[in-house]
């Protein structure tokens, strides 16, 4: 019989290795390839952005929580905004030989977690987030080929580069998969 | 906000401990409970650290939030573990939950979002007393998701002037039993200068 912790060590020997999951955190952005998975968790106004290739086993993903980097004076953290977020993303895919009229997009996110009495400019920052992602990679001539944004729950977001799915997770709901 | 002197993190200690200390009292007045509350804790956080506080950003939560506006301005929230929030809705509605949760009814939420309101009502206004400023606070709203998703509002409020929290952690004790959940106040550069300020302490 064998030890399966010695058969575990017999796999590392021969180069097999585990595949692992890449967490992105807020106002952060990472590479991944495949056989990793990439993820970022609890979303709410935030939006993560996953770009993409068909033909290409690297792919990104983005966790934005304001819309502009230039409508405030601290921008230095550049994933913290939709607009330089997605540009260093972009950049850093294409440094590493992806092709950018090769990206798509999936995005998720954007909700208005709380609801107030009265109207408020705070409360629709995921709606102002969504519109600035979508205005961004529109201007990039990237396509979103699938979205769940908005609404009024937060979600957590996995991507897994070798089948292209990304999996939305939300508190009490089943698993979405577009 | 990471150039804090010892001394302003004293201050914003003891408006925690005011504020939390009259939070406290309101609470156990309602609930008919013996509350107490420990010192409060001044932490400067990463974003990525808020929601650590109460069990990592996948930990379902209930959060209460309202905005204050005026002299100074921000918004303060009220969050608790979800067990804890049903414990508290529970003793307040006299119910218990059945084991698998289904969520909150509008009820409990209500209830939820009066204690919330009690806290920070008494605790934001313990500031203006004490500071002499004029504000007046909204009325709040409730959430049930993920804390790091409930976060999101107030960490994107913070993001526009920077890249850090500065949360005052107070923490409640029932009965000597430590409730998992803390108050957290956030406001922006401008108004704890002005808190500063109005305390005699120069920048």
């Amino acid at each position: 019989m064998k030890c399966p912790t010695r058969r575990f060590l017999n796999l590392l020997e021969l180069g097999v290795r585990m595949e692992q999951m890449i967490r992105v955190g807020i106002a952060d952005l990472k590479l991944c390839k495949t056989p990793d998975k990439i993820t970022t968790v609890g979303l709410g106004s935030c939006i993560g952005i996953v770009l993409y290739s068909a033909v290409s086993d690297i792919c990104g993903m983005v966790h934005i929580m304001l819309p502009s980097s230039k409508e405030i004076k601290n921008n230095s953290n550049r994933a913290k905004f939709a607009d330089t977020g997605i540009e260093d993303l972009v950049k850093l895919l294409e440094e590493k030989g992806v092709r950018r009229n090769s990206l798509s997009a999936k995005i998720a996110g954007g909700a208005t977690m709380f609801v107030f009495s009265g109207a408020s400019d705070l409360g629709s920052i995921g709606e102002r987030n969504i519109k600035a992602v979508k205005d961004e990679l529109a201007t990039l001539s990237i396509p979103v080929v699938m979205e769940d944004v908005g609404a009024d729950y937060g979600r957590t977001i996995i991507f897994d580069n070798a089948t292209k799915k990304l999996t939305v997770r939300c508190a009490g709901k089943p698993d979405k998969i577009i | 906000m990471e150039e804090l002197t010892s001394m302003k993190l004293d201050v914003l200690r003891e408006i925690g401990n005011i504020g939390a200390g009259n939070a406290t009292t309101a609470l156990s007045v309602m609930l008919n409970s013996n509350l107490r509350m420990e010192s409060p804790v001044v932490k400067v956080l990463d974003f990525d650290g808020i929601p650590e506080l109460v069990g990592g950003a996948d930990a379902i939560v209930a959060a209460v939030l309202t905005r204050f506006s005026g002299e100074v301005s921000g918004m303060m929230l009220f969050i608790l573990e979800i067990e804890e929030a049903k414990n508290l809705a529970g003793t307040m509605l006299g119910k218990t939950y059945p084991e698998k949760f289904e969520g909150f009814d509008h009820m409990d939420k209500s209830a939820l979002k009066e204690v919330g309101n009690i806290l920070m009502s008494s605790y934001i206004n313990s500031i203006g007393t004490l500071t002499n400023l004029k504000f007046r606070t909204e009325p709040p709203a409730i959430c049930v998701d993920m804390a790091g998703s409930v976060m999101s509002l107030p960490i994107s409020q913070l993001g526009q002037i920077g890249d850090k929290a500065l949360v005052i952690d107070s923490k409640f004790l029932d009965n000597e039993r430590p409730i998992n959940g803390f108050l957290m106040l956030v406001t922006d550069e401008m108004s704890y200068q002005k808190i500063f300020e109005s305390l005699g302490i120069g920048c």
